[in-house]
């Protein structure tokens, strides 16, 4: 297993949850205290920055400068699995954009807390389809 | 429609170079061992600056460790 591999499972496993966590945790305290919109979404982003903390310090700290770790092939299939996993939250993006009008019609209103909501899910979705890409192409050569 | 594969010579050549292994090739090729593998096994096209140095690595031409056939299907 390589480092692009061991990225793509600290995404699928840990990425996900450390973004959906305090994305979770977020909504919930803005629904049930009523609090500040805007220091909490904050601290949920502050939250899921930290989730890149270890991956960070892996690739200043942990590596190995003499073994290559990193190739053409390993380029093509971040490439591929960007291309797909961007496609993929775009389609979500609209899809999540044309629901609320659909649901509650061209006159209707949301709470503005659904739009965060939409933006952490369509990271979360981001990092888990780049994730899951990335074993997928790996698995196929 | 056509179908296109590039046959290769890596690990018959790396057996007849010293039974070099997949890491030893994949250093002198500045790549990771599993493209190696992936190579070896058909799985992944290199580009043609990694054939080249893949090559150089066994002291062949380009043409002695990588073969193109096209098949042509309809």
């Amino acid at each position: 297993m390589n480092k692009a591999q061991e990225e793509a499972w600290f995404g699928l496993f840990l990425g996900v949850p450390l973004i959906l966590i305090p994305g979770g945790v977020f909504v919930f305290i803005s629904y049930e205290r009523g609090v500040s919109f805007a220091p909490l979404f904050m601290l949920a982003y502050y939250l899921a920055g930290m989730s890149f903390l270890p991956w960070l310090f892996r690739l200043v700290v942990l590596r190995n400068k003499k073994q290559v770790t990193y190739d053409e092939r390993d380029r093509l299939i971040e490439k591929r699995a960007t291309l797909i996993s961007y496609f993929l939250f775009w389609l979500y993006f609209v899809i999540a954009c044309v629901i609320p009008w659909w649901v509650t019609g061209s006159k209707g209103s949301i709470p503005v807390i659904t739009l965060p909501v939409i933006l952490i899910g369509g990271l979360s979705i981001f990092v888990f389809i780049r994730s899951l890409t990335t074993l997928i192409l790996y698995g196929g050569g | 429609m056509t179908n296109d594969k590039l046959d290769n010579q890596i690990r018959r050549l790396r057996f007849d170079n010293g039974e070099m292994t997949q890491q030893e090739l994949a250093d002198k090729a500045d790549v990771t061992r599993q493209t190696i593998i992936a190579i070896e096994q058909g799985k992944y096209n290199p580009s043609l600056a990694l054939a080249f140095k893949i090559a150089r690595a066994f002291g062949k031409n380009i043409e002695d460790v990588f073969q193109y056939n096209q098949d042509s299907t309809k």
